[in-house]
Protein backbone atom coordinates (compact mmCIF):
# COMPACT_ATOMS: atom_id res chain seq x y z
CA UNK A 1 0.00 0.00 0.00
CA UNK A 2 1.24 2.89 -0.98
CA UNK A 3 1.72 6.23 1.33
CA UNK A 4 -1.41 8.37 0.38
CA UNK A 5 -3.53 5.38 1.11
CA UNK A 6 -2.46 4.80 4.08
CA UNK A 7 -2.78 8.96 5.04
CA UNK A 8 -5.88 7.95 3.75
CA UNK A 9 -7.06 5.34 6.27
CA UNK A 10 -5.15 7.79 9.09
CA UNK A 11 -7.93 10.52 8.26
CA UNK A 12 -10.83 7.89 8.25
CA UNK A 13 -9.62 6.98 11.32
CA UNK A 14 -9.56 3.05 10.26
CA UNK A 15 -7.06 1.16 12.44
CA UNK A 16 -5.63 -0.97 9.62
CA UNK A 17 -3.51 2.13 9.41
CA UNK A 18 -1.26 1.40 12.06
CA UNK A 19 -1.27 -2.20 10.58
CA UNK A 20 -0.20 -1.18 7.36
CA UNK A 21 2.60 1.51 8.82
CA UNK A 22 3.43 -1.55 10.85
CA UNK A 23 4.06 -3.46 7.78
CA UNK A 24 5.65 -1.21 5.97
CA UNK A 25 8.14 0.70 8.15
CA UNK A 26 7.96 -1.70 10.99
CA UNK A 27 11.63 -2.53 10.10
CA UNK A 28 12.62 0.78 9.12
CA UNK A 29 11.50 2.18 12.47
CA UNK A 30 12.62 -0.60 14.60
CA UNK A 31 16.56 -0.33 12.27
CA UNK A 32 16.12 3.10 13.66
CA UNK A 33 15.13 2.47 17.25
CA UNK A 34 17.58 -0.40 17.66
CA UNK A 35 20.47 2.06 16.39
CA UNK A 36 19.75 4.37 19.03
CA UNK A 37 18.45 2.28 22.33
CA UNK A 38 19.75 -0.81 22.60
CA UNK A 39 17.98 -2.75 24.76
CA UNK A 40 14.92 -4.63 22.66
CA UNK A 41 12.17 -4.32 24.92
CA UNK A 42 12.80 -0.61 24.81
CA UNK A 43 12.79 -0.32 21.37
CA UNK A 44 9.74 -2.52 20.96
CA UNK A 45 7.72 -0.27 23.29
CA UNK A 46 9.46 2.78 21.47
CA UNK A 47 7.77 1.46 17.72
CA UNK A 48 4.06 1.11 20.03
CA UNK A 49 4.44 4.56 21.01
CA UNK A 50 5.27 5.38 17.64
CA UNK A 51 2.19 4.17 16.05
CA UNK A 52 -0.28 5.78 19.03
CA UNK A 53 1.92 8.85 18.08
CA UNK A 54 1.32 8.86 14.27
CA UNK A 55 -2.72 7.80 15.19
CA UNK A 56 -2.44 11.12 17.25
CA UNK A 57 -1.11 13.12 14.91
CA UNK A 58 -2.68 12.42 11.32
CA UNK A 59 -5.30 14.35 11.06
CA UNK A 60 -4.52 17.39 11.55
CA UNK A 61 -1.49 16.52 9.91
CA UNK A 62 -0.84 15.56 7.07
CA UNK A 63 2.60 14.17 6.46
CA UNK A 64 4.12 14.79 2.69
CA UNK A 65 6.65 12.18 3.39
CA UNK A 66 5.23 9.34 5.61
CA UNK A 67 8.57 7.68 5.64
CA UNK A 68 10.38 11.30 6.95
CA UNK A 69 7.44 11.12 9.50
CA UNK A 70 7.79 7.91 10.99
CA UNK A 71 11.70 8.58 11.01
CA UNK A 72 11.18 11.70 12.84
CA UNK A 73 8.49 10.38 15.51
CA UNK A 74 11.03 7.35 16.22
CA UNK A 75 14.19 9.55 16.75
CA UNK A 76 12.19 11.72 18.91
CA UNK A 77 10.63 8.94 20.80
CA UNK A 78 13.56 7.65 21.04
CA UNK A 79 15.43 10.84 22.70
CA UNK A 80 12.14 10.97 25.36
CA UNK A 81 13.44 7.18 25.93
CA UNK A 82 17.12 8.38 26.52
CA UNK A 83 15.79 11.14 28.39
CA UNK A 84 13.96 8.67 30.35
CA UNK A 85 17.13 6.26 31.45
CA UNK A 86 19.54 8.59 31.04
CA UNK A 87 20.99 8.44 34.96
CA UNK A 88 20.89 4.73 34.22
CA UNK A 89 23.82 5.59 31.03
CA UNK A 90 22.25 2.61 29.08
CA UNK A 91 22.38 3.88 25.60
CA UNK A 92 26.05 4.13 24.89
CA UNK A 93 25.36 4.38 21.02
CA UNK A 94 22.94 7.98 21.57
CA UNK A 95 25.37 9.18 23.83
CA UNK A 96 28.32 8.96 21.10
CA UNK A 97 26.02 9.81 18.40
CA UNK A 98 25.01 12.82 20.48
CA UNK A 99 28.49 14.07 21.84
CA UNK A 100 30.02 13.79 18.15
CA UNK A 101 27.07 16.31 16.94
CA UNK A 102 28.02 18.60 19.74
CA UNK A 103 31.32 19.01 17.45
CA UNK A 104 29.28 20.81 14.80
CA UNK A 105 28.18 23.79 17.21
CA UNK A 106 30.73 26.44 16.87
CA UNK A 107 30.28 27.73 20.01
CA UNK A 108 28.76 26.39 23.95
CA UNK A 109 25.95 28.86 24.02
CA UNK A 110 22.15 27.79 24.17
CA UNK A 111 21.16 27.21 20.68
CA UNK A 112 17.51 28.21 20.92
CA UNK A 113 18.58 31.69 21.74
CA UNK A 114 20.12 32.78 18.65
CA UNK A 115 18.39 30.44 15.99
CA UNK A 116 15.10 28.11 15.87
CA UNK A 117 15.14 24.95 15.21
CA UNK A 118 13.67 25.05 11.85
CA UNK A 119 16.14 27.26 10.72
CA UNK A 120 18.77 24.96 11.72
CA UNK A 121 18.02 22.51 9.95
CA UNK A 122 17.57 24.17 6.60
CA UNK A 123 20.95 24.93 7.44
CA UNK A 124 21.72 21.63 7.43
CA UNK A 125 19.92 20.53 4.17
CA UNK A 126 21.84 23.20 2.31
CA UNK A 127 24.82 22.10 3.77
CA UNK A 128 24.05 18.42 2.94
CA UNK A 129 22.98 19.59 -0.50
CA UNK A 130 26.20 21.09 -0.90
CA UNK A 131 27.45 17.51 0.09
CA UNK A 132 28.51 14.50 -2.54
CA UNK A 133 26.36 11.81 -2.71
CA UNK A 134 28.64 9.46 -0.64
CA UNK A 135 29.60 11.96 1.97
CA UNK A 136 25.85 13.17 2.41
CA UNK A 137 24.23 9.82 2.39
CA UNK A 138 27.31 8.48 5.25
CA UNK A 139 26.68 11.80 7.83
CA UNK A 140 22.74 10.49 7.14
CA UNK A 141 23.30 6.99 8.14
CA UNK A 142 25.32 7.68 10.74
CA UNK A 143 23.47 10.56 12.72
CA UNK A 144 19.88 9.88 11.30
CA UNK A 145 19.33 5.97 11.42
CA UNK A 146 22.21 5.82 14.21
CA UNK A 147 24.26 3.29 12.45
CA UNK A 148 28.01 2.32 13.87
CA UNK A 149 30.99 3.54 12.57
CA UNK A 150 31.59 0.19 11.87
CA UNK A 151 29.15 -1.01 9.45
CA UNK A 152 29.52 1.82 7.83
CA UNK A 153 33.27 1.40 7.02
CA UNK A 154 31.90 -2.47 6.09
CA UNK A 155 29.51 -1.03 3.58
CA UNK A 156 32.04 1.39 2.03
CA UNK A 157 34.75 -0.73 1.88
CA UNK A 158 37.17 0.91 4.60
CA UNK A 159 39.02 0.56 7.95
CA UNK A 160 37.02 1.56 11.11
CA UNK A 161 39.66 4.29 11.67
CA UNK A 162 39.41 5.93 8.02
CA UNK A 163 35.64 6.41 8.40
CA UNK A 164 36.17 7.67 12.04
CA UNK A 165 38.25 9.96 10.04
CA UNK A 166 36.19 10.83 7.44
CA UNK A 167 33.37 11.52 10.03
CA UNK A 168 35.33 13.82 11.61
CA UNK A 169 35.89 15.74 8.64
CA UNK A 170 32.19 15.53 7.84
CA UNK A 171 31.32 17.09 11.24
CA UNK A 172 34.36 19.64 10.78
CA UNK A 173 32.87 20.51 7.42
CA UNK A 174 29.35 21.36 9.22
CA UNK A 175 31.08 23.44 11.96
CA UNK A 176 32.61 25.49 9.23
CA UNK A 177 29.42 25.95 7.01
CA UNK A 178 27.46 27.01 10.31
CA UNK A 179 29.99 29.38 11.42
CA UNK A 180 30.06 30.97 7.81
CA UNK A 181 26.51 31.06 7.85
CA UNK A 182 26.10 33.20 10.61
CA UNK A 183 25.09 31.08 13.28
CA UNK A 184 27.07 32.41 16.04
CA UNK A 185 25.54 30.09 18.94
CA UNK B 1 20.89 20.06 25.12
CA UNK B 2 22.59 21.85 22.88
CA UNK B 3 23.87 18.23 21.40
CA UNK B 4 19.71 17.25 21.22
CA UNK B 5 18.99 20.51 19.16
CA UNK B 6 21.55 19.37 16.80
CA UNK B 7 19.97 16.10 16.63
CA UNK B 8 16.19 17.18 16.04
CA UNK B 9 17.44 19.83 13.46
CA UNK B 10 18.85 16.35 11.87
CA UNK B 11 15.40 14.83 12.43
CA UNK B 12 14.26 17.22 9.95
CA UNK B 13 16.16 16.26 6.92
CA UNK B 14 14.57 16.81 3.74
CA UNK B 15 12.66 13.10 2.72
CA UNK B 16 14.55 12.49 -0.33
CA UNK B 17 18.22 12.88 1.27
CA UNK B 18 16.24 10.25 3.36
CA UNK B 19 15.06 8.15 1.01
CA UNK B 20 18.72 8.93 -0.80
CA UNK B 21 20.29 6.92 2.31
CA UNK B 22 18.05 4.65 2.96
CA UNK B 23 18.09 3.27 -0.62
CA UNK B 24 22.00 3.41 -0.86
CA UNK B 25 22.64 0.03 -0.29
CA UNK B 26 19.87 -1.62 -2.96
CA UNK B 27 21.12 1.15 -5.82
CA UNK B 28 24.36 0.28 -5.64
CA UNK B 29 23.90 -3.40 -5.22
CA UNK B 30 21.72 -2.62 -8.57
CA UNK B 31 24.47 -0.82 -9.94
CA UNK B 32 27.24 -3.56 -9.87
CA UNK B 33 25.12 -5.45 -12.47
CA UNK B 34 24.19 -3.28 -14.92
CA UNK B 35 26.95 -0.43 -15.07
CA UNK B 36 31.02 -0.19 -14.63
CA UNK B 37 30.89 3.18 -12.78
CA UNK B 38 33.10 3.95 -9.51
CA UNK B 39 30.47 2.38 -7.52
CA UNK B 40 30.78 -0.74 -9.47
CA UNK B 41 34.32 -1.14 -8.39
CA UNK B 42 33.70 -0.38 -4.29
CA UNK B 43 30.80 -3.35 -4.47
CA UNK B 44 33.11 -5.33 -6.67
CA UNK B 45 35.85 -4.90 -4.13
CA UNK B 46 33.17 -6.24 -1.44
CA UNK B 47 33.65 -10.18 -2.15
CA UNK B 48 37.76 -9.36 -1.94
CA UNK B 49 37.13 -8.29 1.54
CA UNK B 50 35.22 -11.46 2.61
CA UNK B 51 38.26 -13.53 1.34
CA UNK B 52 40.75 -11.45 3.44
CA UNK B 53 38.36 -12.25 6.55
CA UNK B 54 38.47 -16.00 5.21
CA UNK B 55 42.35 -15.31 5.29
CA UNK B 56 42.21 -14.11 8.61
CA UNK B 57 40.71 -17.15 10.30
CA UNK B 58 42.96 -18.91 8.52
CA UNK B 59 45.55 -17.13 10.18
CA UNK B 60 43.87 -17.82 13.16
CA UNK B 61 44.28 -21.52 12.85
CA UNK B 62 47.13 -21.55 12.01
CA UNK B 63 48.10 -19.30 15.01
CA UNK B 64 46.07 -22.03 17.27
CA UNK B 65 47.67 -24.87 15.77
CA UNK B 66 51.15 -23.33 16.09
CA UNK B 67 50.67 -22.73 19.90
CA UNK B 68 49.42 -26.18 20.28
CA UNK B 69 52.55 -27.75 18.49
CA UNK B 70 54.64 -25.41 20.74
CA UNK B 71 52.64 -26.88 24.16
CA UNK B 72 53.17 -30.50 22.61
CA UNK B 73 56.92 -29.97 22.77
CA UNK B 74 57.27 -28.30 25.98
CA UNK B 75 55.43 -31.57 27.82
CA UNK B 76 57.67 -33.53 24.95
CA UNK B 77 61.03 -31.25 26.61
CA UNK B 78 59.25 -31.88 30.11
CA UNK B 79 58.78 -35.05 29.88
CA UNK B 80 62.34 -36.11 28.65
CA UNK B 81 63.53 -34.07 31.90
CA UNK B 82 61.20 -35.58 34.39
CA UNK B 83 63.00 -38.56 32.90
CA UNK B 84 66.32 -37.72 33.37
CA UNK B 85 65.47 -36.40 37.05
CA UNK B 86 64.42 -40.00 37.69
CA UNK B 87 67.12 -41.47 36.96
CA UNK B 88 69.20 -39.47 38.84
CA UNK B 89 66.97 -39.66 41.78
CA UNK B 90 67.15 -43.29 41.64
CA UNK B 91 71.13 -43.01 41.83
CA UNK B 92 70.39 -40.40 44.88
CA UNK B 93 68.05 -43.25 46.50
CA UNK B 94 70.44 -45.47 46.29
CA UNK B 95 73.30 -43.53 47.75
CA UNK B 96 70.99 -42.74 50.31
CA UNK B 97 70.14 -46.21 51.09
CA UNK B 98 73.80 -46.88 51.53
CA UNK B 99 74.91 -44.43 53.80
CA UNK B 100 72.13 -45.13 55.94
CA UNK B 101 73.58 -48.50 56.76
CA UNK B 102 76.74 -46.65 58.62
CA UNK B 103 75.23 -44.63 61.46
CA UNK B 104 73.30 -47.97 61.49
CA UNK B 105 76.17 -49.76 62.48
CA UNK B 106 77.82 -47.27 64.77
CA UNK B 107 75.67 -48.12 67.61
CA UNK B 108 75.93 -52.23 66.94
CA UNK B 109 79.21 -51.70 66.84
CA UNK B 110 79.12 -50.03 70.56
CA UNK B 111 77.20 -52.72 71.80
CA UNK B 112 79.99 -55.42 71.10
CA UNK B 113 82.45 -53.83 72.61
CA UNK B 114 83.08 -56.48 75.22
CA UNK B 115 86.06 -57.75 76.57
CA UNK B 116 85.04 -61.39 76.31
CA UNK B 117 84.36 -60.77 72.66
CA UNK B 118 87.72 -59.29 71.41
CA UNK B 119 89.37 -62.20 69.78
CA UNK B 120 86.91 -63.09 68.11
CA UNK B 121 85.77 -59.34 66.44
CA UNK B 122 89.23 -59.93 65.12
CA UNK B 123 88.98 -62.72 63.49
CA UNK B 124 85.60 -61.07 62.01
CA UNK B 125 87.22 -58.09 60.73
CA UNK B 126 90.01 -60.36 58.71
CA UNK B 127 86.77 -61.90 56.78
CA UNK B 128 85.03 -58.99 56.37
CA UNK B 129 87.91 -57.44 54.48
CA UNK B 130 88.63 -60.33 52.98
CA UNK B 131 84.94 -60.15 51.33
CA UNK B 132 84.55 -56.49 50.67
CA UNK B 133 88.06 -56.52 48.75
CA UNK B 134 86.24 -60.13 46.87
CA UNK B 135 83.57 -57.21 46.39
CA UNK B 136 86.01 -54.70 44.61
CA UNK B 137 87.31 -57.16 42.85
CA UNK B 138 84.10 -57.73 40.62
CA UNK B 139 84.06 -54.70 38.52
CA UNK B 140 80.73 -55.10 36.85
CA UNK B 141 78.10 -54.81 39.45
CA UNK B 142 74.71 -54.76 38.89
CA UNK B 143 71.79 -52.60 40.04
CA UNK B 144 69.92 -55.70 41.23
CA UNK B 145 73.11 -56.30 43.29
CA UNK B 146 73.20 -53.09 44.90
CA UNK B 147 69.27 -53.76 45.38
CA UNK B 148 70.50 -57.19 46.65
CA UNK B 149 72.63 -55.54 48.97
CA UNK B 150 70.61 -52.95 50.36
CA UNK B 151 67.97 -55.51 51.23
CA UNK B 152 70.72 -57.98 52.54
CA UNK B 153 71.61 -54.42 54.71
CA UNK B 154 68.02 -54.06 55.80
CA UNK B 155 67.84 -57.76 56.65
CA UNK B 156 71.14 -57.33 58.55
CA UNK B 157 70.25 -54.53 60.38
CA UNK B 158 66.62 -56.17 61.42
CA UNK B 159 68.63 -59.62 62.46
CA UNK B 160 71.05 -57.30 64.12
CA UNK B 161 67.68 -55.65 66.15
CA UNK B 162 66.84 -59.13 66.89
CA UNK B 163 69.89 -60.23 67.70
CA UNK B 164 71.64 -57.68 69.54
CA UNK B 165 68.82 -57.80 72.30
CA UNK B 166 69.14 -61.38 72.95
CA UNK B 167 72.84 -61.20 74.06
CA UNK B 168 71.82 -58.86 77.13
CA UNK B 169 69.14 -60.88 78.38
CA UNK B 170 71.92 -63.94 77.87
CA UNK B 171 74.81 -62.26 79.38
CA UNK B 172 72.23 -61.40 82.24
CA UNK B 173 71.38 -65.13 83.61
CA UNK B 174 74.35 -67.99 84.32
CA UNK B 175 77.16 -68.61 81.87
CA UNK B 176 75.63 -72.23 81.25
CA UNK B 177 75.06 -71.54 77.74
CA UNK B 178 78.35 -70.06 76.87
CA UNK B 179 78.87 -71.99 73.52
CA UNK B 180 76.07 -70.46 71.81
CA UNK B 181 76.55 -67.27 72.85
CA UNK B 182 79.76 -66.75 71.59
CA UNK B 183 78.15 -67.75 67.84
CA UNK B 184 75.70 -64.89 68.45
CA UNK B 185 78.40 -62.75 68.74
CA UNK B 186 80.16 -63.89 65.90
CA UNK B 187 77.57 -63.30 63.84
CA UNK B 188 76.88 -60.01 64.91
CA UNK B 189 80.48 -58.50 64.77
CA UNK B 190 80.60 -59.96 61.55
CA UNK B 191 78.09 -58.24 59.97
CA UNK B 192 78.55 -55.06 61.82
CA UNK B 193 82.29 -54.87 61.06
CA UNK B 194 81.65 -55.10 57.30
CA UNK B 195 79.88 -51.76 57.49
CA UNK B 196 83.06 -50.04 59.15
CA UNK B 197 85.48 -47.74 57.40
CA UNK B 198 86.19 -50.25 54.92
CA UNK B 199 82.69 -50.26 53.88
CA UNK B 200 82.06 -46.77 53.73
CA UNK B 201 83.85 -46.15 50.65
CA UNK B 202 82.73 -49.53 48.56
CA UNK B 203 79.12 -48.45 48.39
CA UNK B 204 80.04 -44.85 47.16
CA UNK B 205 81.96 -46.50 44.24
CA UNK B 206 80.21 -49.37 43.72
CA UNK B 207 76.56 -47.45 43.44
CA UNK B 208 78.30 -44.89 41.00
CA UNK B 209 79.03 -47.00 38.62
CA UNK B 210 76.09 -49.10 38.40
CA UNK B 211 73.80 -46.04 38.25
CA UNK B 212 75.84 -44.98 35.22
CA UNK B 213 75.74 -48.07 33.24
CA UNK B 214 72.79 -48.78 30.87
CA UNK B 215 70.94 -52.07 31.26
CA UNK B 216 68.11 -52.84 28.38
CA UNK B 217 66.53 -55.85 29.56
CA UNK B 218 64.46 -55.39 26.51
CA UNK B 219 67.07 -55.11 24.05
CA UNK B 220 66.82 -58.29 21.10
CA UNK B 221 70.10 -59.70 22.63
CA UNK B 222 71.60 -62.47 20.69
CA UNK B 223 73.75 -65.05 23.00
CA UNK B 224 75.29 -66.30 20.00
CA UNK B 225 76.83 -63.03 19.37
CA UNK B 226 79.67 -61.90 21.56
CA UNK B 227 80.48 -58.55 22.67
CA UNK B 228 83.50 -57.46 24.02
CA UNK B 229 82.26 -54.34 25.69
CA UNK B 230 79.39 -56.54 28.17
CA UNK B 231 76.29 -56.42 28.33
CA UNK B 232 76.04 -52.91 29.06
CA UNK B 233 77.11 -49.60 27.80
CA UNK B 234 79.19 -46.75 28.89
CA UNK B 235 81.47 -43.82 28.22
CA UNK B 236 85.32 -46.63 28.58
CA UNK B 237 83.57 -49.15 26.46
CA UNK B 238 81.56 -47.18 23.77
CA UNK B 239 84.30 -46.77 21.78
CA UNK B 240 85.24 -50.35 22.18
CA UNK B 241 81.55 -51.34 21.01
CA UNK B 242 81.57 -49.06 18.02
CA UNK B 243 85.47 -50.33 17.18
CA UNK B 244 84.62 -54.36 17.67
CA UNK B 245 81.77 -53.90 14.55
CA UNK B 246 82.53 -55.39 11.38
CA UNK B 247 83.77 -52.60 8.95
CA UNK B 248 83.85 -52.46 5.30
CA UNK B 249 85.22 -49.41 2.78
CA UNK B 250 82.36 -48.79 1.10
CA UNK B 251 79.66 -46.30 2.36
CA UNK B 252 75.86 -45.85 1.69
CA UNK B 253 74.14 -42.64 0.74
CA UNK B 254 72.90 -40.85 3.95
CA UNK B 255 73.72 -37.86 6.25
CA UNK B 256 75.42 -38.67 9.66
CA UNK B 257 73.14 -37.34 12.72
CA UNK B 258 76.14 -37.76 15.61
CA UNK B 259 79.44 -37.59 15.58
CA UNK B 260 81.87 -39.62 18.34
CA UNK B 261 85.48 -39.29 18.80
CA UNK B 262 87.12 -42.03 20.62
CA UNK B 263 90.18 -41.91 23.15
CA UNK B 264 92.27 -43.27 20.36
CA UNK B 265 91.49 -40.42 18.03
CA UNK B 266 89.41 -42.48 15.47
CA UNK B 267 86.59 -40.75 14.82
CA UNK B 268 83.12 -42.29 13.94
CA UNK B 269 80.19 -41.29 12.54
CA UNK B 270 76.34 -42.59 13.36
CA UNK B 271 73.40 -42.69 11.05
CA UNK B 272 70.80 -43.78 13.37
CA UNK B 273 68.15 -43.35 10.59
CA UNK B 274 69.75 -45.85 8.15
CA UNK B 275 71.49 -48.10 10.83
CA UNK B 276 75.13 -47.51 9.73
CA UNK B 277 78.25 -46.61 11.60
CA UNK B 278 81.10 -45.14 9.34
CA UNK B 279 84.61 -45.06 10.73
CA UNK B 280 87.33 -42.64 9.47
CA UNK B 281 90.37 -44.59 8.64
CA UNK B 282 93.23 -41.98 9.18
CA UNK B 283 95.56 -44.44 7.64
CA UNK B 284 94.12 -45.00 4.33
CA UNK B 285 92.11 -41.79 4.44
CA UNK B 286 88.75 -43.62 3.41
CA UNK B 287 85.72 -44.40 5.25
CA UNK B 288 84.41 -47.68 6.14
CA UNK B 289 81.34 -48.59 7.01
CA UNK B 290 79.58 -50.84 9.47
CA UNK B 291 76.05 -52.12 9.84
CA UNK B 292 74.61 -52.29 13.43
CA UNK B 293 72.63 -55.03 14.31
CA UNK B 294 69.05 -54.29 16.37
CA UNK B 295 71.38 -54.59 19.57
CA UNK B 296 73.98 -52.43 18.95
CA UNK B 297 71.75 -49.99 17.72
CA UNK B 298 69.52 -50.44 20.68
CA UNK B 299 72.51 -49.47 22.81
CA UNK B 300 73.53 -47.10 20.86
CA UNK B 301 69.96 -45.30 21.15
CA UNK B 302 70.04 -46.05 24.61
CA UNK B 303 73.86 -44.52 25.18
CA UNK B 304 72.39 -40.97 23.15
CA UNK B 305 69.38 -40.77 25.19
CA UNK B 306 71.08 -40.99 28.42
CA UNK B 307 74.92 -39.43 27.73
CA UNK B 308 74.18 -37.72 24.30
CA UNK B 309 76.23 -37.24 21.77
CA UNK B 310 77.49 -34.56 19.43
CA UNK B 311 75.12 -34.22 16.77
CA UNK B 312 76.96 -33.85 13.61
CA UNK B 313 76.45 -31.15 10.83
CA UNK B 314 77.66 -33.08 8.09
CA UNK B 315 78.73 -31.00 4.68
Amino acid sequence: MDDQSIIELFIKRDENAIKESKEKYGKYCARIASNILSVSEDVEECLNDTWISAWNRIPPLIPVSLKAFYGKLVRDISLDKYRASHAKKRYNGLITILDELSDCIPSGQDVQKSLEQKELSEKINCWLGSLQKEDRILFLKRYYYGETVKSLALVMNCTENQMAQRMMKLRNGLKSYLKAEGVIL
Amino acid sequence: MKKEDIYNAVSDIRPEYLDEADNYKTTEGNSVNNSENENNIVSEEYPIRTETHSGRRYVKYAVSAAALILIAGTAFWAANIKLHSDNENLSIVSVSETQTSSPVTEPSVSDSNDTVKEASTANAVSESTAQTESETTNSETTSETVNSTTQNISEDIKEQKNETDPPKENNKPSDNDTPTVITTERSTVTETVTDTPAESQIPEVTVTEVVKEIHLPNIPYDPTEQHPYGESISPENFSKMLESLSYSPETCDGYPEYRYTAPDGTEYYILMSCKHVWRHNKDQNIMEEAELSDYTYSLIEAYIAFYGLEECMWD
